[in-house]
């Protein structure tokens, strides 16, 4: 039998054969194969990456979060609610008719509008205008009747998948007043201001909802606290976004298209600077803005009619408080008639009897940046790479300000703060949704997984089955979905693989078994001086070992030079990048593009067996034939 | 079974016994294919030959059929041949006479549909694959006519292809190599790639390959058809030299009659059969 080192020698001359073809085997087979290496070492870079900046914010946990489901379609269409509704609200005009006329005032019954509209003027397609306030007391008349689901009902469902902590927040909800930034400290009591949408936008107090935060979550985006201020030790603590932050410390947002070590400085600028970020911040009732709101707009009228002599100024004129003291409004001007002001007080009486505020109430309240989080989507699909990352991966509190718990209720003026926000919902939305959201912590992603994939609520118009309550999000990060991912991208290489082993097969086959073919006269004068079956066999498994191994040699080298120069192309900007969706309270922390990834071995192995494969079907068909056949072709 | 003799055979036998006409006709009297064979067709100036004792090889009524698509084809009919150890025997005829079959027959590389072919007292028929490939690789060597070096190994590692199918420790195949070397006159060419010898060095180096393993047996395909006159007669020349030398048995298929007539014995096929 032929020894090793004489068979690779003959092998190496086949190797040395139809050099151009054999090359460009290599070159495309290493190409295919180098491709799926890169990726690899890529990929294990990225998830490794992923992984470290993970551990920052809430992205090494599984944490799921339980909502309720607003009914607001089905309730709106529900005609026992709808009569119950009219019920109120004959009764109320009734009341109110009454009353005025106890008090001697005027009521106008048509100020009231009823709570049952019908678009087409049809009797059967009604629904309940919820913007009436008797249409809002008989949609809370109901939900009293049928409470939403609560943290008892969480626990029971989720009971089957062990969770290891069940956590609640609550929003910090003004009811119907209104809680309006102070920009440098001042209201804005002028008649220039936006409108509602453009307010909406760019004040972050309204834009975001304030959402007392359990400790255990709102822990990893705590600030050090060596960072923090204590100059304002009344005011409340809040977790923001990076671009909230930005507003709070009056820093110019960072345009899109800057480099990336800028955006990095500039997280480290909101992290050195954020700790002394105060936001001062001025709470009104409706009368209270309703005062201010004439104030300004009777001033606005004075200022107008000054040169006309016809204009009458009304007898009662509200005065502006100081901007920056978010005082309510003073009587600038009242020569109201006897008359006029019984009839005020009337007025007034006859509103508190039907539940109307009266009383303006107002205060200045500071808030004080504790926190850091990155900045969320808000659920806007993005077209854009940075977009898609913060989606993927990002870590942060779901577009809420949020207030650390224990640090909220150990404020000096904690009892003054509550009474501003244990308003009684009156929106539509508060009363149809409940202000506590839920969430239970698990231990893998599997678990959070199988609990979010089974017992989530899959809402019908009839709303959540009792079985399923809750609709159920991964919360806090897309720690599940990024397992997910992993496993999915694990597939998605497997099957990268197997197609490019096929291909690589069909290339090498061809290379193969193009060599194996052109020596058949070869194999005869083998056999004729004495080789064996056996012997050929092992020549030409050599070589097809060797040809692998140059493609494995050829596609490992190609696959570090990528993933290397991936690497040293895109580190930078992912890293600043990975600091602004993952949270930058580490930001020694790097997002490399290269990790050694054993699965490399496994291609370098399939690269190896695909050479094997290759060499099957033309070496058996060589072997089996007579070598006097291929002598005679000659 | 007999047959006539045609009057291009006589002309044969004629060159073949030198001209001597009595013994031409002898032969043709007695026209059997198997005494011609084995004893009319004796060059007289060959080195006397035992052949009383048992044959080195021995062909006996040897049929080879192939098929191609769904013909039939009688490479071989009924042949039958004995050749002595030490012995040259040429074998000719035109081509698809069947002479290349039997030489591979003889050599193993091929099995016949009947008869049987024994080399050394071995019964090739009966032989595995594996047993034969190492039979072949002991007791046969074979010479082609396109010599098949190997164009990416060096002369000397050419030399030594079979000693490595045979297994041969390192040592030994480069002394081996050496004294073959110096036996066909390319000592100095042993460095040398196939592509920088000339055709007759080559056939040399095909030869010294053929003899590694000392075989008792030489087998070769037209090994002078792709040189010309000079350098055909100087491989015979060799051929001859190994036979004193080694006592080597050498079958030569050729068409060429110059080289046959430097044989001992010459044996024409036709048609599959042996008919001189």
């Amino acid at each position: 039998m032929i020894h090793l080192g004489d068979a690779i020698i003959l092998a190496t001359t086949k190797l040395r054969t139809r050099r151009i073809r054999t090359g460009i085997t290599v070159v495309v087979s290493g190409l295919l194969f180098g491709c799926l290496v890169a990726t690899l070492f890529m990929a294990k870079g990225a998830f490794d990456s992923i992984s470290k900046f993970n551990a920052i914010g809430l992205g090494s946990r599984y944490i799921v979060q339980a909502q309720t489901v607003p009914l607001t379609g089905v309730i709106t269409q529900d005609k026992d609610l709808q009569a119950r509704a009219q019920e109120l609200y004959t009764q109320q005009v009734a009341d109110k008719k009454a009353a005025a006329k106890k008090l001697g005032i005027t009521y106008d019954a048509t100020a009231d509008r009823p709570p049952v509209i019908s678009p087409d003027g049809k009797a059967t397609n009604t629904f309940l205008d919820i913007s009436t306030p008797v249409a809002l007391q008989a949609v809370r008349e109901y939900m009293q009747a049928h409470p939403q689901p609560g943290m008892g009902d969480l626990k029971r469902t989720a009971a089957p998948y062990h969770p290891k902590n069940f956590y609640t927040t609550e929003t910090l909800s003004t009811g119907d007043g209104t809680l309006v930034t102070m920009n440098n400290g001042v209201e804005n009591l002028t008649t220039n201001q936006p409108d509602l949408g453009t307010q909406y936008q760019q004040d972050i107090l309204m834009k975001y909802p304030l959402q007392l935060t359990p400790t255990a979550i709102s822990r990893p985006f705590m600030l050090p606290a060596t960072s923090l201020s204590s100059d304002h030790p009344d005011a409340i603590p809040i977790i923001v976004t990076y671009s909230a932050a930005e507003k709070v410390l009056g820093m110019t947002p960072l345009s899109k298209g800057v480099p990336a070590a800028q955006k990095l400085e500039r997280i480290r600028t909101l992290y050195r600077k954020a700790g002394s970020g105060v936001l001062a911040a001025c709470y009104r009732n409706t009368v209270s803005t309703d005062q201010i709101q004439t104030a300004i707009t009777t001033a606005a009228d004075i200022a107008k009619n000054k040169d006309n002599k016809d204009y009458q100024k009304p007898s009662l004129i509200y005065g502006l408080p100081a901007a920056d003291s978010c005082g309510p409004a003073t009587i600038a001007r009242d020569v109201r008639t006897t008359d006029e002001k019984s009839q005020a007080a009337k007025q007034k009486q006859f509103d508190a009897q039907f539940n109307t505020v009266t009383e303006p109430d107002q205060q200045k309240i500071e808030f004080r940046i504790v926190g850091l989080m990155p900045d969320t989507q808000d659920g806007a699909p993005s077209s854009s790479a940075s977009g898609i990352l913060q989606g993927l991966v990002g870590s942060s509190l779901a577009g809420v300000i949020a207030v650390p718990e224990d640090m909220y209720n150990a404020l000096p003026s904690a009892a003054r703060y509550k009474a501003v926000f244990n308003s009684t919902p009156t929106s539509v939305m508060a009363i149809f949704s409940s202000t506590s959201t839920y969430y239970a912590e698990f231990a893998n992603d599997t678990t959070a997984r199988a609990f979010i994939d089974n017992a989530s609520c899959n809402p019908s118009p009839s709303g959540c089955s009792k079985a399923k309550p809750f609709m159920l999000n991964a919360f806090g990060s897309n720690s599940i979905a990024l397992q997910d991912l992993q496993r999915k991208f694990r597939r998605a290489a497997l099957l990268g693989a197997g197609a490019i082993v096929f291909i690589a097969v069909a290339i090498m086959t061809g290379t193969v078994g193009r060599m194996i073919a052109d020596s058949r006269r070869e194999t005869a004068v083998f056999r004729a001086v004495g080789a064996g079956r056996f012997d050929i066999t092992f020549v030409y498994t050599l070589y097809a070992i060797m040809l692998s191994v140059c493609i494995a040699v050829f596609a490992l080298g190609l696959g570090l030079l990528l993933a290397r120069l991936a690497d040293w192309k895109f580190w930078q900007t992912a890293t600043a990048q990975a600091q602004l969706v993952f949270g930058g309270s580490n930001l020694s922390l790097q997002f490399r593009f290269f990790g050694i990834n054993t699965a490399v071995g496994w291609v370098l192995l399939a690269t190896l067996g695909t050479g094997l494969i290759s060499m099957i079907l033309p070496l058996l068909r060589n072997i089996r034939r007579s070598p006097i056949k291929d002598m005679r072709d000659e | 079974m007999t047959k006539q003799a045609s009057r291009e055979q006589v002309a044969a036998y004629l060159a073949l016994f030198d001209n001597d006409v009595e013994s031409a006709i002898a032969a043709v009297r007695s026209y059997k294919p198997m005494q011609i064979a084995n004893a009319l067709s004796v060059n007289p100036a060959a080195p006397v030959i035992n052949r009383e004792g048992p044959p080195l090889i021995s062909v006996n009524a040897v049929t080879k059929e192939y098929r191609i698509g769904h013909q039939k084809v009688e490479a071989l009919r009924s042949v039958s041949l004995r050749v002595y150890e030490g012995e040259i025997v040429a074998i000719t005829g035109s081509s698809g006479s069947g002479k290349s079959t039997l030489l591979q027959l003889i050599g193993g590389l091929d099995k016949p549909t009947s008869g049987s072919v024994s080399v050394a007292n071995t019964d090739l028929s009966k032989m595995s694959d594996h047993t034969l490939s190492r039979f072949r690789g002991q007791t046969i060597g074979f010479v082609f006519q396109s010599f098949y070096l190997q164009p990416f190994l060096n002369l000397g590692r050419n030399l030594e292809v079979p000693g490595m199918f045979a297994g041969t420790p390192h040592r030994e195949r480069h002394q081996r190599v050496q004294e073959l070397a110096a036996a066909v006159g390319l000592t100095e060419r042993l460095q040398h790639l196939p592509k920088e010898l000339s055709g007759g060095q080559i056939q040399r180096a095909a030869i010294a390959r053929a003899l590694f393993n000392r075989p008792k047996v030489i087998l070769a395909d037209e090994p002078t058809g792709n040189l010309d006159s000079k350098n055909g007669m100087a491989i015979i020349d060799l051929f001859e030299q190994i036979r004193r030398n080694f006592n080597t048995t050498i079958v030569i298929i050729t068409h060429d009659y110059a080289i046959a007539q430097r044989a001992d014995r010459h044996i024409t096929l036709k048609d599959g059969e042996v008919v001189l």
